[in-house]
């Protein structure tokens, strides 16, 4: 037992993480082809739009659209689909918690490979600066509270019909998750009235935002994205939790250097146990390049899974020398 | 007296301090480890025979652990630490500084005068001063008024807000372009993640020294883990690394076989403060003669100055730099902040780890910053119950009967607890 | 009946020619016959009305010589009186259909409840001095709503045929076309005629829009012909809708002597004229545009990679700088 979680603690987490985003990747986008459906209440993209090869549709669809049904019908009998949505999503959320983000989301994946294109390029990253991150940060429950007011504005009847799903017209899931399975279609501006004309064009200017931005900044749209606020507001319940123990803590801050997401609470809370934040992906960097034995770890229902250890950082470090020596 | 006989003669005051203090060490106590034959070994040549200290490239030398050695390395030149551990240098630095200054700066400022000091260095050829605490940052005219050519590297005051660590990593940088112009290298990235290599592997034997360190019983003495860190300072860092695995090798083998360095019942203390630096390991060595051991400690000159480990994201060039400048700055439990909120917590997290029975606080005389902080941990040991012994000292030796006294009256009172806890 | 022998000359002639929509000509319309706000609501299968919870549709009939100024029937106008409607449900089963006057005009409204095709029949019979003329305006009405779930799509995607009528006209469908697709400009549509059951080869089809195009095309060897539907919706742009829904009807003409089939020898020949309506809409290309978006795209891009380039080539400061207020 004693060897199984050594192992574990001294894992190569980049090697491990690659491998398995790229499982869930070829699941969520290619999973349609071998006649895999997850459902439609997944709490990671999985783009509906990816009409041939989708595994599974991302929540925010249908939640969109059940939204806009007419506000009379919504607030009888359809707004108990909606809630019952919300479960089973949340369902499918509380056994990863945000490690959905960090995993299986194959547009973070996709992030992840613009970075270590940009990182053989030898180009340095870029970072944010602390009132930088304090502003920009809000902007994901913005985009959360758009989401659901339009739709419900388009129920009743307050706005065009054509905006029924404002967030899958601007995200950018939609126009680069369907190029990987051959249809370039989202790629177009929609004419067809001025609403579509105005949602399509700001959908496109995002995707070109997106992959600059992904480029120079680690998980760039991670930071903007409403299904992390989402997430953020459910994770309470949820089962894999980032727990930390502050006595432990030296405040090297090692786990805010390496962070994604660049998240400062980290290094920086030791008062709290439960140090998840609402920009964190669970990738478990953190844990991962923590030298001090048990500040950091993933637990599981309350069972450590990974934990930060000396051996395991040693390992991991060396481990960096050396393959970037090669 | 000329030039050479003065050489001499102070070379041979010196010389009988630093032997003294090694005789102390290797025979006062049985049973040493044999890698620590290695250690008895090079102090004795560089700090009672003034050999030369051969170093490759530039010899800089640094006043503080936060310079970041791993830069200086990279370049092609060689750190050595100069905070200076000797009363004869006490005495010399004494000529021209306050009465109240702090002995290691009076020291290490001592030896900086004296051209042919121990350990022999040779000439320096660019000392970096970090801007610490008030005596090292106005010590840093005085060098430069010698003939030193001084590079101040500029730490903030506070270590919490974002202003200072950009703040401490734009020192960084420019001590890097300094470096270069010094040198004449150019920063590689490959020269960096050698010399980030060659320190890491340092940082884990010491880490491995650490976590035995742990064992109860102990199965090392405080005064040998002490001469270990100090040997950091100006040996080659290859040997050094070398030898401390060694030595880990036999501890482990110690511990298999049950071996006990010290009596099953001697207080396990920990010992915090002002830097015991080779030849002053004073208290050290009274602590664990009157029949304690020194399990643990928090000084600048031991666990401070290898304990903490860099992580890099990116394996390049302005990552690892920043990272470097991370290490040296956050996890720093150096007084000379604002707040020792890291520092309460890392003690209090160290008496738990290493079963620590009482904390000895050793302050310099004249160090405001050790001397304005020890109530506030004193007072957060105490919540937890340990107790704590606060001793203000400097390099002379004239008070060895006060703390000899003090010292055993205080591991008394801990084997009286730990008897009536029983 | 006197009106009609009157223009019996101009009937043949244009009968022999090829067989357009005449004076008399009948087929079915989901269109309303005036636009009002009303149940009507959009599903996959075009306008339904539904009444709790069920799928209804309307369709009228129509007449005339050409789709755009078809008129709907009017009851007295022409005699419907021996005509007989059915309908072909999904599960195959006939069942007549009484008429009626849905939102004031002739037509009939049958319910739904099935997911699938249902094929309502009109078959009415008329005589002129020498012809019996038959015509049958089929209509075939697809219910679909995405909460019944898809996975039984495939199974009921086939055209369903009634191999009594003497002349038939099957929508084939395309491949991989499902329950949601449409028919849009642009798209090939392939149409089989039968008579009987069988196939018909040689005979002459004809595609109407509604703006009043069309094509006629001859039937190959195994009864098929296919159309080129072709975009004759060409609004203002500001009122262009990609919604919008137009008919057309497609038409074939069959003529049998009469000793074949007669019943008796009234009359000389027998002319069948069977009609199948549809719906049609804009395709994507004529409102998306690869052009504009990749253009945005890659302006967005470029134009962010641009100011991420300048910004830290010129060393920025992190952080925001502390400014004093001038002003006191």
């Amino acid at each position: 037992m004693k060897t199984i979680k050594t192992a574990i603690n001294n894992i190569d987490l980049r090697r491990f993480r690659f491998w398995l985003q790229l499982f869930f990747f070829a699941l969520l986008m290619y999973g349609g082809y071998f006649a895999i459906d997850l459902g439609s209440r997944l709490p990671t993209f999985a783009c509906a739009f990816n009409e041939a090869g989708r595994g599974g549709i991302c929540y925010l669809f249908p939640l969109q659209h059940q939204l806009g049904v007419p506000s009379s019908r919504l607030f009888s009998w359809a707004g108990l689909a909606v809630l019952q949505g919300l479960l089973i999503f949340s369902l499918w959320f509380f056994a990863l918690n945000k490690a959905w983000c960090g995993y299986a989301c194959p547009l973070g994946t996709i992030q992840d490979w613009i970075t270590a294109l940009r990182n053989r390029l030898g180009i340095r990253y870029s970072r944010y600066s602390q009132g930088q991150f304090r502003q920009l940060s809000r902007i994901k429950y913005l985009l959360l509270a758009l989401m659901i007011l339009i739709p419900l504005g388009v129920g009743a009847a307050l706005l065009p019909h054509e905006m029924g799903t404002p967030f899958c017209d601007i995200c950018p899931a939609r126009m680069v998750l369907p190029m990987f399975t051959g249809d370039f279609s989202q790629l177009t501006i929609d004419f067809s009235s001025k609403t579509t004309m105005i949602m399509t064009t700001l959908g496109l200017l995002i995707t070109g935002l997106f992959f600059t931005g992904a480029f120079f900044k680690k998980r760039f749209f991670c930071f903007f994205c409403p299904m992390s606020a989402l997430h953020y507001l459910l994770s309470k319940p949820a089962l894999l939790k980032l727990k930390k123990d502050g006595n432990k803590c030296t405040s090297c801050g090692d786990c805010y250097r390496v962070c994604d997401m660049e998240i400062r609470e980290i290094a920086d809370e030791v008062n709290e146990t439960n140090i998840m934040q609402d920009d964190c992906i669970m990738c478990l960097k953190c844990v991962a390049h923590c030298p001090e034995p048990d500040a950091l770890k993933a637990t599981f229902a309350g069972i450590p899974i990974f934990s930060s250890t000396e051996q395991g950082f040693i390992k991991r470090m060396h481990k960096g020398q050396k393959h970037e020596q090669q | 007296m000329n030039s050479s006989e003065a050489d001499t003669y102070y070379l041979s005051r010196q010389a009988r301090e630093a032997e003294a203090t090694l005789e102390q060490l290797q025979d006062d106590f049985p049973d040493n480890p044999q890698a620590m034959q290695y250690f008895y070994d090079l102090f004795h040549r560089v700090y009672g025979q003034g050999e030369i200290i051969k170093h490759s490239g530039k010899l800089v030398g640094t006043t503080c652990i936060h310079a970041p050695e791993e830069l200086i390395y990279a370049f092609g030149a060689t750190p050595v630490r100069l905070c200076n551990g000797s009363y004869h240098y006490d005495q010399i630095g004494a000529d021209f500084m306050p009465a109240k200054s702090c002995s290691l700066v009076k020291a290490t400022l001592g030896s900086l005068q004296a051209k042919a000091a121990v350990p022999n260095t040779q000439s320096l050829d660019l000392i970096v001063n970090p801007t610490t605490c008030d005596q090292k940052t106005k010590a840093s005219a005085m060098m430069s008024a010698m003939g030193y050519k001084v590079e101040d590297l500029e730490l903030p005051p506070a270590k919490e807000s974002e202003e200072a660590r950009l703040y401490w990593q734009r020192s960084v940088r420019r001590l890097a372009t300094r470096l270069r112009e010094l040198t004449g290298n150019k920063l590689t990235r490959k020269k960096l993640q050698h010399a980030m290599a060659r320190t890491s592997r340092a940082q884990t034997a010491f880490r491995t020294l650490h976590q035995l360190r742990k064992s109860a019983p102990t199965i090392l003495l405080g005064k040998d883990a002490f001469l270990v860190t100090n040997a950091y300072f100006f040996d080659d860092i290859e040997r050094w690394t070398a030898a401390v695995e060694q030595l880990n090798n036999e501890l482990l083998q110690r511990q298999q076989d049950g071996f006990q360095a010290a009596q099953k019942r001697a207080p396990r203390i920990l010992f915090t403060g002002s830097p015991p630096i080779f030849p002053n390991l004073k208290l050290p060595i009274l602590i664990e003669t009157s029949g304690g051991v020194v399990v643990a400690d928090e000084t600048c000159s031991a666990n401070r100055m290898l304990y903490d480990m860099t992580a890099v994201d990116e394996w390049r060039l302005n990552d690892m730099v920043d990272s470097l400048a991370d290490r040296y700055l956050k996890p720093c439990t150096c007084p000379i902040f604002t707040r020792n909120d890291d520092r309460q917590r890392r003690l209090l997290q160290l008496a738990t780890d290493f079963k620590v029975d009482g904390v000895v606080y050793q302050a310099f005389s004249g160090c405001q910053v050790y001397e304005m902080e020890y109530r506030s941990i004193a007072d957060a040991l105490a919540e937890r119950g340990l107790p704590m012994l606060y001793v203000e000292t400097d390099y002379s030796p004239d008070d060895m009967g006060q703390l000899s006294t003090r010292i055993e009256a205080f591991l008394e009172s801990i084997k009286t607890r730990k008897r009536q806890a029983l | 009946m006197k009106r009609l022998c009157t223009f019996a000359p101009w009937l043949l002639a244009g009968l022999v020619w090829h067989g357009s929509l005449q004076a008399n000509s009948l087929w079915w319309s989901e269109s309303m016959p005036h636009t009002e706000s009303s149940s009507t609501q959009h599903a996959h299968g075009g306008p339904v009305e539904i009444r709790r919870g069920i799928y209804h549709k309307n369709l009228w009939l129509r007449t005339g010589d050409s789709l755009a100024k078809g008129s709907y029937l009017d009851e007295a106008s022409v005699d419907t009186s021996n005509a007989k409607i059915f309908l072909l449900d999904v599960k195959g089963e006939i069942k007549p259909l009484v008429a009626g006057k849905p939102h004031g005009a002739f037509g009939v409204n049958f319910a739904m409840p099935d997911e699938g095709f249902y094929n309502l029949y009109l078959i009415s019979e008329q005589f002129s001095e020498s012809t019996r003329m038959i015509n049958i305006a089929k209509a075939e009405v697809l219910k679909h709503s995405c909460r019944e779930g898809h996975d039984h799509v495939q199974a009921l995607m086939s055209p369903r045929q009634h191999d009594e009528l003497p002349l038939e006209i099957i929508r084939l469908r395309a491949p991989a076309e499902n329950f949601h697709s449409a028919t849009h400009f642009g798209d090939n549509v392939q149409f089989q005629l039968l008579h009987h059951g069988q196939p018909l080869a040689g005979a002459s089809v004809t595609l109407y829009t509604a703006q009043g195009w069309r094509n006629t095309m001859e039937t190959d060897a195994n009864g098929k012909v296919s159309f080129m539907m072709i975009r004759d919706y060409y609004p203002p742009w500001s009122e262009f809708k990609r919604r919008h829904r137009q008919d057309y009807v497609v038409q074939a003409v069959h003529n049998v002597p009469a000793d074949e089939h007669a019943a008796t020898s009234a009359y000389q020949q027998t002319r069948y004229e069977t009609t199948l309506n549809g719906s049609y809409y804009p395709s994507t290309r004529d409102y998306r545009s690869y052009g504009y978006g990749l253009l945005l795209g890659t302006f967005a891009l470029s134009f962010t990679a641009v100011a991420v380039y300048v910004y830290r080539r010129r060393g920025q400061q992190r952080f925001k700088e502390v400014r004093f207020d001038e002003d006191n």
